[in-house]
């Protein structure tokens, strides 16, 4: 009788209800902690931030089952368990990013006493295999963390038959039906393909492949000024491939432009080929086997062509939502980019079923937020909590050749949100220790800090340009939670010889007009 | 069932996977092991081709190595109470012994020990 008492509080009273009660009374033992449904928690979708939600509210005692399937990329590549994270970014990319790195710091040994045979040379094949089978293992990993957590895992492919109940198809066409109390997709989303360019489906190929190319893709032109389109242009360019960068507009929307541009300075300074202000308009396919490309400069409306062994397409992600019938259970979507919306508790127009991650609307597509709100959504909905997910200062870092790291608002947020006069802004540029040896060219790097003019000076927002940005940032995105201000930062002292010190070091503000290079000390 | 063709043979069942990089490393050594103990018998999982089995066997990480050896002697009584019971007590699903990593030379020590 307590089993049918909880179903009452959950379900709509109607006429399905009632026959379906009489049903679940009998089931209802045998099925354990589940009563109604054959799972307490659904999650659809085993990527960062469900197998999260699934570990989590297993651990919570429930009864719980991840379906993940990947539809190959329209290249064929396909991948196991973990999500886009583990396959097709975050992870690979930092690898071929230290993998580009590495390259450059061969280089500087020579400075330090190295006796280093020239030239350098770099194996793709080498770096994709170790790369490769580092990803297979995480797949592996995550599998196993599943079955020892007693979540159940399918590798279907899901669609909504109605508020409850998820169709899941099998590779080879098996279907299954699979029904939960609670539901959370967590599908992600995968790379958009260019509507009107001939050719861009067919010769083309997106960073759901190049992590996973055999051999190695020469010759690039990468379409995009996102961050995934910098930072691959970026590992392109630093294992010696001849690599161009083409953009319809800004780089970086989104982050902060003065940032943007320094990234993208360094790029330029480092070997890789912008193509500024310009858009595709053919990918054809040459005799050779190579790809020409025609593109429009839009200033000049001048047209022009090019040769490449690889056109990568960087141009935005899609939800994955088009293949899951979300108009059967009721799950409304923003029409104009397909993102399902949801509130502070990450809930859908649909109570009991929830979205986390890339795919729903207003979240940032980062992986330990999905992973974050995972958890505590699992919090809610079985352990005694009621803590939502913070969005705001989330840190995060894009691992372009020279890492921009950055937490809290862009100088235009903050001047846009306090105006101009309530806006202080420290800078200053720097020199590594390391580079000074190396003999590297330390012009772009550069920190900001955005801060409130009215004392005691709130940090707004960091913004650190320059290496092992990710390991600089970190810290002081926990100052910035707990509402560090200038003057803090003034009192902290610095770490000595390093370039996150330079943080703390701080003084020069914008409005000053004082040249901001920092000097030796 | 392959365990059971085994006999009173001592069983090394290898787990391990194409992107294990000591799989890939100790694969030789195993290999000579194998050649060296002619009475014991190896064999290798390849935990993503056989998920089912790495599953049953409760595989956390690769390489694996279990070992298996029929301890119970089989006779007339015992094989009657098998096909009567159904009793599974006769066969190995348990390994006799278990190890993690490519410490080899801790595995021939284990293998000559209970061979």
């Amino acid at each position: 009788m307590a089993a049918l008492a909880a179903v009452l509080q959950s379900r709509s009273l109607g006429f399905p209800w009632l026959l379906r009660t009489w049903a679940g009374g009998a089931r209802g033992a045998a099925r354990g902690a589940a009563g109604l449904h054959d799972y307490d928690l659904l999650v659809i979708g085993g990527g960062s931030g469900g197998l999260a939600c699934a570990k989590e509210a297993a651990q919570l005692g429930r009864k719980v089952a991840v379906v993940d399937y990947v539809d190959p990329s329209p290249r064929g590549t396909r991948w196991g368990l973990g999500g886009t994270c583990v396959n097709v970014g975050c992870i690979p990319k930092k690898l071929m990013h230290q993998a580009a790195l590495l390259g450059g710091m061969i280089q500087d040994a020579r400075n330090y006493g190295w006796e280093v045979a020239q030239p350098i040379l770099h194996d793709w094949r080498k770096m994709a295999e170790a790369v490769q089978n580092h990803v297979k293992s995480l797949n592996w990993g995550h599998r196993v963390q599943l079955q020892d957590r007693k979540v159940k895992y399918f590798n279907i492919k899901a669609s909504f038959v109605d508020q409850h109940t998820v169709r899941g198809v099998t590779k080879g066409g098996k279907e299954t039906l699979l029904s939960a109390e609670h539901i959370v997709i967590a599908t992600g989303g995968r790379p958009k393909y260019p509507a009107h360019i001939e050719g861009a489906l067919e010769y083309g190929i997106t960073s759901d492949d190049i992590f996973w190319l055999k051999e190695s893709p020469g010759k690039t032109l990468v379409v995009g000024a996102s961050y995934v389109a910098l930072e691959c242009a970026g590992f392109l360019t630093g294992i010696g491939l001849d690599t161009t960068v083409m953009m319809r507009s800004i780089p970086l929307r989104g982050f902060d432009q003065q940032m943007s541009g320094l990234v993208t300075e360094h790029m330029v300074a480092h070997g890789t080929r912008f193509l500024k202000g310009c858009t595709a308009s053919r990918v054809e396919r040459l005799p050779s086997g190579q790809l020409q490309v025609t593109w429009k400069d839009l200033a000049s409306g001048k047209e022009d062509m090019g040769t490449f062994d690889t056109v990568l397409w960087a141009i935005g992600r899609i939800p994955e939502t088009r293949s899951l019938n979300l108009e059967k259970a009721g799950v409304n979507t923003n029409p104009d980019n397909q993102k399902i919306l949801v509130n502070t508790q990450e809930a859908t127009s649909v109570p009991h079923i929830y979205a986390i991650g890339d795919v729903a609307e207003g979240r940032p597509e980062l992986t330990p937020t999905a992973i974050m709100a995972g958890k505590l959504l699992a919090q809610r909905l079985y352990g005694q909590s009621a803590d939502l997910m913070d969005y705001d200062n989330v840190p995060t870092t894009v691992f372009t050749p020279l890492e921009y790291g950055c937490v809290g608002l862009s100088e235009e947020e903050a001047v846009a949100r306090h105006g101009d006069d309530h806006v202080e802004v420290y800078h200053a540029y720097y020199k590594p220790l390391e580079f000074t040896v190396a003999e590297r060219d330390a012009s772009q790097c550069y920190i900001k800090m955005v801060c409130l003019r009215e004392p005691p000076q709130l940090v707004l927002g960091l913004h650190f340009l320059g290496p092992n940005a990710g390991e600089v940032t970190q810290g002081f995105a926990l100052g910035i939670k707990c509402g560090a201000s200038y003057t803090q930062v003034m009192q902290t002292v610095g770490i000595h010889p390093t370039c996150a010190e330079e943080v703390a070091k701080l003084r020069i503000s914008k409005r000053s007009g004082l040249d901001p290079t920092v000097t030796g000390c | 069932m392959f365990l059971k063709a085994a006999g009173s043979k001592l069983v090394v069942i290898e787990f391990t996977a194409k992107w294990c990089g000591p799989c890939k490393r100790i694969s030789p050594l195993i290999h000579a092991m194998s050649l060296q103990y002619k009475d014991v018998i190896f064999a290798n999982v390849d935990v993503d081709e056989s998920q089912e089995l790495a599953e049953t066997y409760n595989i956390k990480a690769v390489p694996t190595f279990q070992l298996f050896k029929q301890t119970r002697t089989v006779n007339l009584f015992s094989r009657i109470k098998s096909a009567l019971c159904c009793n599974r007590s006769g066969l190995m699903t348990t390994p006799i012994f278990e190890m993690c990593g490519a410490d080899v030379k801790t595995l021939e020590a284990k293998i000559r020990e209970l061979m």
